[in-house]
């Protein structure tokens, strides 16, 4: 029994969480468009649930196509700066400069660049996410132990092959940890932009829902776009758990 | 030093950037082929120093290095090396930790897909002399810290190296795995013979598998005393409680000693 409790723990809290929000907004006759009860914000997103599903796929492919290249941009910086001290010392203060920028700050250059839509919304998901990347696996190939490191040189090995023997399989699980924290990144940076500048995704339907007052709509939206990082999310953290299965044996030594 | 040394150094000096001090200094060595050489020292003396030298890892600031009768200047491709951490990699088993060096080093990297089976009943034949058979599956976090030395050593001796270089492989070993890995290590030397420098702080360890012993000075690092020892193979671990291997150890200590008194 207090097994089963501690497995259904999240999912109850859940529950909790919910019907405590449902009460306090009847009890207190909250109104809808200030604080929507859960059970508004469904009926909103059954209603709607054909626009919802067409925004959220805009939304999600547009994530998809910047994380997809955030993913290639930061394997290739990460391995640029982990491979040499040099780089690394010269490009790092660049990097963490450019991270250190709000990423909202660029939605309005990107606009003057490329116009309203779909491009500076793939562009702000890549700049969002691809940081994470970079210094993981930068970090990965960095942290080469250096007699490891002997031993194969002394074996005549070039440095691609220390790279492909040793230096990919070890930054593997730092790879998938940064896929985790980039695509819930990701998400974010399409919704600022289409916030902003756009007219398609959940980002745009949020704003056009706030300019009309539809709070549950907004609500929907913003449970739609949880639901979508949680469910990526999940997918990686499953990648990574059955891909470098060797990093995590501490939890499951015997 | 004659022409006939597999490892000849000349006059070395070493410094590992313009500004420091030497780390070796004045070293001459000449080592035969199939030698059992250690070399013993203070911490810090510049042992390790010395086998970065006779792999090519670091080249001399000053003097010449060479190995089998060439002038080292890069990395040789004829060693093998086990360090203090057995460094295997986690993502692998044991077999394929070992059979790792024939991935890289020529011949056997070109034809490692068409005879990988003839290279895991050579890995397999490793592992089961070192007292591994069994665990070839497991991966090293499954092994204990004297299991993964003993694979350490095969990954070292896989590809049948001229020089096996040996950086305290057994300094994180308890008393007993220790002893049983330094037989081991002498009957894989007797059975298939290959150069060894094998650098320790353990006296009796140096005693008991070297053919020369060499002392070296706190850094930066010279020669101190060379120490030829004339103990009959094949030895046994009876030997290490005799008299004359008692003497022996006694005469590295007091040279150990008076370096310590300074």
């Amino acid at each position: 029994m207090k097994a089963l409790a501690g497995k259904y723990s999240p999912l109850l809290l859940v529950i909790a969480v919910l019907v405590v929000w449902e009460a306090v907004c009847r009890i207190f006759h909250i109104e809808t468009f200030i604080l929507p009860p859960p059970s508004a914000i469904w009926t909103s997103l059954v209603e709607n649930r054909v626009p919802i599903a067409e925004h959220s796929w805009q939304t999600f492919w547009t994530t998809m196509v910047g994380f997809a290249i955030a993913v290639v941009v930061g394997v290739f910086l990460g391995c640029l700066l982990g491979s040499s001290a040099a780089i690394y010392r010269a490009c790092y203060p660049l990097l963490v400069g450019f991270n250190s920028v709000p990423k909202a700050a660029f939605v309005p250059i990107l606009v003057v660049w490329f116009g309203i839509g779909t491009i500076p919304a793939v562009l702000t998901a890549l700049i969002i996410s691809f940081f994470p990347i970079v210094v993981n696996v930068a970090t990965g190939l960095a942290t080469l132990e250096p007699e490891l490191e002997d031993v194969l040189r002394a074996l005549g090995a070039t440095r691609l092959e220390i790279l492909r023997k040793v230096g990919f399989p070890r930054s593997l699980p730092f790879f998938f940890a940064s896929l985790k924290v980039a695509i819930t990144l990701a998400f974010v940076g399409t919704v600022i932009s289409e916030i902003s500048a756009s007219n398609a995704g959940i980002g745009y339907l949020m704003m056009h829902a706030s300019s009309e007052m539809k709070t549950p709509l907004m609500f929907a939206g913003v449970l739609v776009i949880s639901v979508m990082a949680m469910a990526m999310y999940e997918v990686f953290a499953f990648i990574e758990r059955r891909s470098t299965r060797w990093a995590h044996r501490s939890q499951q030594a015997t | 030093m004659s022409s006939s040394n597999f490892i000849d150094f000349d006059h070395v000096w070493l410094k590992y950037n313009p500004q420091s001090d030497f780390a070796i200094e004045d070293v001459s060595v000449g080592i035969g082929e199939h030698e059992f050489v250690a070399i013993v020292g203070p911490s810090g003396c510049g042992k390790s120093t010395f086998m970065k030298l006779c792999t090519g890892l670091r080249p001399p600031t000053q003097g010449t290095v060479m190995v089998d009768g060439k002038q080292v200047g890069g990395p040789l491709k004829i060693t093998g090396m086990a360090f203090q951490a057995p460094n295997l990699l986690p993502w692998r088993s044991t077999l394929d930790n070992v059979l790792l060096p024939l991935e890289i080093v020529e011949p056997y990297k070109s034809n490692f897909r068409t005879r990988r089976k003839e290279y895991v009943d050579r890995a397999m034949h490793l592992i089961e002399t070192v007292g591994l058979k069994g665990w070839e599956k497991k991966y090293p976090w499954e092994l204990s810290g004297g299991m993964q030395q003993r694979a350490s050593i095969c990954r070292a001796l896989v590809h049948e190296p001229k020089l096996l270089m040996l950086d305290e492989p057994f300094g994180a070993l308890d008393a007993f795995t220790r002893e049983e890995l330094w037989c081991v290590l002498r009957d894989l030397h007797a059975a298939n013979p290959f150069t060894v420098v094998l650098v320790t702080h353990d006296l009796r360890e140096a005693a008991f598998l070297a053919d020369t012993v060499y002392v070296m000075s706190k850094r930066p690092g010279r020669i101190l005393a060379t120490r030829p020892i004339d103990l009959p193979r094949p030895r046994d671990l009876d030997v290490t409680y005799s008299a004359p291997f008692a003497a022996i150890v006694a005469e590295l200590r007091e040279y150990i000693g008076a370096l310590r008194a300074h």
